[in-house]
């Protein structure tokens, strides 16, 4: 694949370093500020201190800064991914097509696809990731500097780790599994087991299956299913993950992956779903305006479901909801950068 | 090189609301604009620190030169030409053309002060 050409490289980096100085100089001087301001010892003097930092010019500076440069990053006219991608050099567009052809990858072009999930455009992703066959690219592009204290793709890295330390799991189904950013890794550490990642997003999957390609793994499946009603006959599977989905749907449907999760899953079979959850008001905060410049619109009330007694109603038992490190110390708590409150959500079917 | 088609769901800019974080009518649109002077500044400065780099390894850079460079006609339409797009890359903001070429987000936002 030719590479983009040196101002794209040079503005998609600057973007970088934005959203670093972002979170470790700007969001520190912003939490300092709200714990000058908050000495309250009530949730009503929480709130008051949480929205006096609102009014301040530091936050709407935190707060523009974050929208507008994923909006540049997507969508600038000269060196955005959208005008980066749409203009691929030959190759590149046949190298993701080839895929559809890989026996590794099932695609579904009748699949039905959710209202929302044309209708919003998460991330700002233009289109959303069934617009173009260069979506995953795309996606894969902006993900990299989302993060901006972790290694590409640590977070995942470091899930396929924990993924590991429970058991030797036999036959794993990584729901929302995009362009296989955390399939691939489970299946690198679990050459033995079977493992399957599904999607909405053709585009995605093509170039999961392209990546897959480029790997040794014999291992895996990638499948256009939804995770809703995925199609897999009752007990398939002895572990169901997923990373990042849970926040990006609406709670009936958290709900119902839930519920499927529990129908795939052999008895004794677990189920690990990586997502965030905020722990106090300043954090539901940042989230709650997060969601809005993000276009993650059904993020705050994901925040707000009871997450034990939603696994609890859809026959779970052995619950663990616990803070996830995406990178070395960050659970800790005097980690003073900007950081999305990773959890882990954990529970067994029952035998 | 064949370019493909572009794509309309890449390329329409959407009916979506313009966040507002400041309070002072205007500002937004000029704090974009800022954003946007400076990406064209380290595009630009990045662009002359690697063809210095290229020039000084080759042993072709002549800085007195460069300081009094007079373009041809067509060098002269090449920068005009340059010029033109920054121009345009700067001012975008200030009509709310630019906004994300993303789509429209449901919920009416809190911070959407217009």
């Amino acid at each position: 694949m030719n590479a983009p050409v040196r101002a794209t490289i040079a503005f998609q980096e600057l973007i970088g370093s934005v959203r670093q100085h972002w979170a470790n100089q700007l969001y520190p001087a912003l939490h300092e500020r709200y714990r000058e301001i908050d000495r309250g010892s009530t949730p009503a003097m929480t709130d008051q201190a949480i929205n006096q930092v609102a009014e301040t010019p530091l936050y709407h500076w935190f707060a523009f800064i974050e929208r507008h440069y994923q909006r540049m990053k997507y969508s600038d006219p000269r060196w955005g991914l959208a005008a980066t991608f749409e203009s691929q050099p030959d190759g590149v567009r046949e190298r993701l097509a080839a895929a559809e052809s890989s026996p590794y990858l099932e695609l579904d072009a009748n699949l039905d696809i959710p209202d929302y999930y044309r209708e919003i455009d998460i991330h700002q992703h233009p289109g959303n990731l069934i617009g173009a066959d260069y979506d995953g690219l795309m996606y894969r592009a902006s993900a990299t500097s989302i993060h901006p204290n972790t290694r590409r793709f640590e977070a995942h890295e470091r899930f396929a780790d924990t993924v590991l330390a429970r058991r030797r799991f036999r036959s794993v189904l990584n729901m929302g599994c995009g362009f296989g950013k955390c399939t691939l890794p489970i299946a690198a550490r679990l050459p033995e087991a079977r493992v399957t990642g599904i999607d909405l997003s053709g585009p995605c999957l093509r170039l999961a299956a392209a990546t897959l390609a480029d790997t040794s793994l014999a291992n895996v499946r990638f499948a256009q299913r939804d995770a809703l009603r995925s199609g897999y006959a009752d007990g398939s599977f002895d572990l169901v993950t997923s990373t990042q989905l849970l926040h990006e749907l609406p709670v009936e449907d958290i709900r119902r992956v839930l519920r499927e999760s529990f129908r795939l899953l052999e008895p004794g079979g677990e189920v690990m779903h990586l997502d965030f959850r905020p722990r106090g008001r300043w954090m539901e905060f940042l989230l709650d305006g997060h969601a809005v410049r993000n276009n993650e619109g059904f993020m705050p009330a994901f925040n707000r479901l009871d997450m034990h007694e939603a696994l609890g109603e859809a026959g779970f038992v052995n619950i663990a909801i616990d803070p996830f490190a995406e990178t070395e110390g960050a659970t800790r708590p005097d980690w003073p950068y900007w950081r999305f409150p990773w959890t882990l959500f954990r529970a067994v079917k029952p035998l | 090189m064949t370019q493909p088609a572009p794509n309309p769901a890449k390329t329409a800019k959407r009916d979506e609301p313009e966040l507002m974080f400041f309070d002072t009518p205007g500002m937004d649109r000029l704090a974009q604009m800022v954003l946007v002077m400076a990406s064209e500044l380290h595009v630009l400065r990045d662009r002359v620190r690697c063809m210095e780099f290229m020039l000084a390894e080759q042993g072709h850079l002549d800085v007195a030169a460069l300081e009094h460079f007079q373009p041809n006609d067509a060098q002269a339409a090449a920068l005009a030409s340059e010029r033109d797009a920054f121009v345009s890359h700067l001012m975008e903001v200030l009509d709310g053309r630019a906004k994300s070429t993303s789509g429209r987000f449901p919920p009416r936002s809190p911070e959407s002060r217009s």
